[in-house]
């Protein structure tokens, strides 16, 4: 019955292996009966997907790929540069019901058989996800909408927590993220690495485009096809429906390889209003890269340079107090996370409340519950002049040392250099008399006599 | 001369039936340090590991012969990431290892809940998600930081500059 098909099929055993290629099969694969075991493995569905099929109901459909063969002898080309592409095909495997067998049969009765068959290829976009995963396109949909929104819910919380403050360069900036928030267009946004942007660019897509779709990639790696192929859950969308909209948001813009810019640019020249892109940019980006002319001028649209945190010390303590939530900050390390530079930016901050909040046993953060490497910072003292005023008189003098000046290169250093000064005092005193010297020092000759020449 | 191995727990685990977290130990004392630290969430027994793990063995791996790759396969749900030393908070510069996220066949969402987990209190990982999902799901893995995504096991060399290409 099997050979009298035409299709492409194959019968795989309990233990796995191929019992039956039918005759197209065997011509498709461009082997003989002898099939390498690459193509066996590729054609044979792994153990794991039958197990907890009930969904399938004894069904699956794979993606196999099929190794290239040689067409001469039918073996699996070795040799990349003589290897025609690996086939990617879609197959259906069914289980087959087993049935009952004469007693003087070799098989022991009921051996479930799998048998496979060749369907058609269905590219990613073609596929009819909504189909496949429900109305929405994903499977758990109420509580992947959960998961979602508590995600987005706690970036927002973060963001929030960024733009707060009271000093004059906060308020600006806040001024800047709430007017983005209100409109829907390119914009980029500018700051040191780990600033907080991605948490910002998440909050200002919400807000100023609900229900938008967003994808976030890291643009450094994008090359065209990369992007072609990461994008694709917007751009596929943009162009098949005319009433679609959606956002690139894009961490590293500048850092984007040349070509992956020229196809994005491409993208936002085909889909000017539909296509929106936030590109974060950072300050301290090393690529050698340049943007290209249409992406320098989309970035320009609408501009936020996210200031660093050392540059809003004053709103430290609030931004702080904000992210700890139910405990409170001691004085102590409030002055502290205001002295400390944060050079991690937004990312060490929030890093270290989280540790602080982790470590604190009770409802109080102290000095000790910051990690180690802000706990154990000290200010270097950069001013150098002293300056007293007394009426109208203005002195600027050297600073006078204070007791927290201290600082030794070395103990034994500065030990050795004052031992060797007393030495010194006492052979003159005794004019070089080594045994008076010694007994002036308190020590004995010959201690003096090894200390003389070095030996401690 | 011999390239340095991939340290990969593959074999050990299938020969040996060993539970998977006998992770990658060099086989030889002078292994030199490693370059690159990937770790495995999810099955194993799946034509996207044994493709991934061939793919990195094979003369097409973006691994340098010179460099030591390890994989470690996470057996917990969440893998227990190692936080950077030093400057314990401070995350720029480099990367500090690859987790790949198989995704479950039943969905994504108690997946997507341990990815910004991770991302959020150990960051300074790439995160790599691999299996089947719809562009709807894409979309979520990304906002929540995954850097890319494998729809099916022929698709590991597209990601060889995620491997590869440091912050």
């Amino acid at each position: 019955m099997l050979a009298s098909t035409s299709a492409c099929i194959w019968l795989i055993d309990a233990n796995g292996s191929l019992v039956y290629l039918s005759p197209e099969m065997l011509a498709w694969l461009g082997v003989d009966e002898n099939v390498p075991e690459t193509i066996a493995a590729a054609i044979t569905p792994d153990p794991i997907m039958w197990t907890g099929t009930k969904p399938d109901r004894g069904h699956l459909t794979r993606r196999l790929h099929i190794p290239a063969t040689d067409p001469i002898n039918g073996q699996s080309s070795g040799h990349p540069a003589h290897r025609p592409e690996t086939r990617v095909v879609t197959a259906h495997f069914v289980k087959l019901a087993p049935i009952a067998k004469d007693s003087d049969e070799s098989e022991s009765p009921g051996v479930p058989l799998v048998l496979g068959c060749l369907g058609e290829f269905v590219a990613d976009a073609d596929v009819p996800w909504t189909r496949w995963f429900g109305e929405q396109g994903v499977r758990e949909s109420a509580k992947l909408d959960e998961q979602i929104s508590k995600f987005r819910a706690q970036q927002k919380r973060q963001a929030t927590m960024l733009i707060a403050g009271t000093s004059s360069t906060s308020r600006q900036f806040r001024a800047r993220v709430e007017l983005a928030c209100r409109i829907r267009c390119h914009l980029s946004l500018n700051g040191p690495l780990g600033c907080g942007a991605a948490e910002l660019a998440s909050m200002i897509h919400h807000a100023s485009a609900p229900g938008e779709a967003l994808v976030c990639l890291d643009a450094s790696l994008m090359d065209s096809e990369l992007l072609e192929a990461y994008a694709s859950p917007v751009i596929a969308e943009i162009r098949e429906n005319s009433d679609v909209t959606g956002t690139l948001c894009l961490d590293r813009l500048d850092e984007m390889p040349t070509d992956g810019q020229t196809r994005l640019s491409e993208w936002l020249e085909t889909w000017p209003r539909r296509l929106r892109l936030i590109g974060i940019r950072h300050d301290e980006a090393t690529s050698s890269n340049s943007m290209i002319e249409p992406l320098t001028d989309l970035m320009t649209v609408f501009p936020i340079t996210i200031p660093s945190l050392s540059a809003r010390r004053d709103d430290l303590e609030l931004i702080a107090s904000g992210l700890v939530r139910s405990a409170r900050l001691s004085r102590e390390t409030l002055d502290l996370l205001r002295s400390y530079p944060w050079p991690g930016q937004w990312e060490e901050l929030t890093s270290a409340i989280r540790f602080a909040n982790d470590m604190a046993p009770g409802d109080r953060i102290g000095r000790e519950h910051l990690p180690l490497a802000i706990r154990s910072y000290r200010t270097s003292q950069h001013v150098s002049a002293h300056v007293v005023q007394d009426g109208n008189e203005l002195t600027i003098g050297p600073r006078p040392p204070s007791p927290r000046d201290f600082k030794l290169e070395s103990l034994d250093a500065t030990l050795r250099e004052y031992e060797d000064s007393l030495i010194a005092q006492a052979m003159e005193a005794a004019d070089g008399n080594k045994a008076e010297a010694a007994r002036r020092l308190g020590i004995s000759r010959a201690r003096l006599l090894r200390k003389l020449s070095g030996d401690s | 001369m011999t390239p340095p191995p991939f340290q990969s727990p593959h074999a050990k685990a299938n020969v040996a039936g060993t539970s998977p977290e006998t992770s990658a130990t060099p086989s030889v004392n002078s292994a030199p340090s490693t370059e690159l630290s990937i770790w495995w969430v999810g099955s194993t027994d799946s034509l996207l590991h044994r493709e991934f793990v061939r793919w990195i063995e094979s003369p097409d791996s973006p691994r340098r012969p010179e460099s030591t790759w390890k994989l470690t396969i996470a057996d917990e749900a969440t893998p227990s990431l190692p936080r950077l030393t030093g400057h314990a908070t401070d995350t720029r510069g480099s990367i500090i290892g690859i987790v790949i996220w198989t995704v479950p066949e039943n969905g994504i969402s108690d997946l997507l809940k341990r990815i910004a987990n991770v991302c959020r209190i150990k960051p300074g990982y790439r995160h790599i998600t691999a299996g089947l999902v719809s562009p709807a799901e894409q979309r979520l893995l990304t906002e929540v930081g995954v850097t890319a995504h494998v729809q099916h096991a022929g698709e590991w060399p597209r990601c060889a500059a995620v491997l590869t290409c440091q912050k």
